[in-house]
């Protein structure tokens, strides 16, 4: 029966579309920060295309199993869907937290030092006066 | 390393501004050279190995990188008289100030000499 035979055929594809929109959102993700992280730092903080490309994927795969409720390929797939989804959170919000500390105090005097920079001068923090100074604490290069 | 290419991408406005950036961290000169080098950043980073303005500033991360002690992520932002007037230290290393929110905080410190 081709009606039949249609159906079954969307609710497949639905499912196998909303694999891939997870996938794309998590691999999306960590292409942006590995390449592009520079150009786009409001999807490296917040990964909001990312989120929406994997709650339409999670979507997809629920609608697949109402077409066809009693097909097992579309609720593996909401799983694996989960799973993907879950891993994202843990890696954007669990893994990358680190301790908590306020730094330096507002309106005190900034602690002065005496730091070499790439060419082996010496910077003084104190020799700076006069112009504004963004200091840039970053974890290291590797 | 993407937000020193992000600061890199506008730092034509901070040097508008007066606005002088520098890169700590606990890596090496010669690490930091080369790291200036490939992102053709046009601001000084500074090493700090011994973490001495890393504690000076609070911002030790213990154990924070294969059980080296290294500093969290954060910015300091420092008015012509040496006072800290904005600070921005992170929870999550991913997530780090958009250079627009350092801006307006440089915008922010007003006709200071």
């Amino acid at each position: 029966m081709p009606r039949e035979a249609s159906a079954r055929q969307g609710f497949r594809g639905l499912a196998v579309v909303s694999l891939l929109l997870v996938l794309a959102g998590v691999i999306g993700y960590f292409v942006v920060v590995f390449r592009f992280a520079a150009w786009l730092p409001s999807v490296r903080n917040d990964a909001v295309p990312n989120w929406i490309l994997v709650a339409l994927g999670l979507g997809l795969a629920i609608l697949a199993i109402r077409r066809a409720p009693t097909a097992r390929t579309p609720k593996v797939l909401l799983g694996v869907d989960v799973v993907l989804a879950v891993l994202f959170a843990a890696m954007l919000y669990v893994i990358p937290v680190v301790p908590a500390a306020t730094g330096p105090a507002l309106g005190a005097s900034a602690p002065d030092f005496a730091l070499l920079d790439q060419s082996g001068n010496t910077v003084r923090l104190s020799d700076l006066r006069g112009a504004p100074v963004l200091l840039v604490f970053y974890r290291g290069h590797w | 390393m993407s937000e020193l290419q992000g600061l890199q991408l506008s730092q034509d406005e901070f040097h508008r501004r007066g606005c002088r950036i520098f890169g700590i961290v606990v890596d090496p000169v010669e690490t930091n050279a080369q790291l200036v080098r490939d992102a053709r950043l046009e601001f000084p980073i500074l090493s700090d190995p011994d973490l001495h303005t890393i504690d000076a500033y609070g911002l030790r991360h213990r154990d924070g990188h294969d059980g080296r002690d290294i500093a969290l992520s954060a910015s300091v932002l420092i008015d012509a008289n040496g006072i800290v007037r904005w600070t921005h230290v992170t929870r999550n290393f991913r997530v780090r100030p958009l250079p627009a929110e350092t801006l307006a905080a440089v915008d922010a410190l007003g006709a200071r000499p």
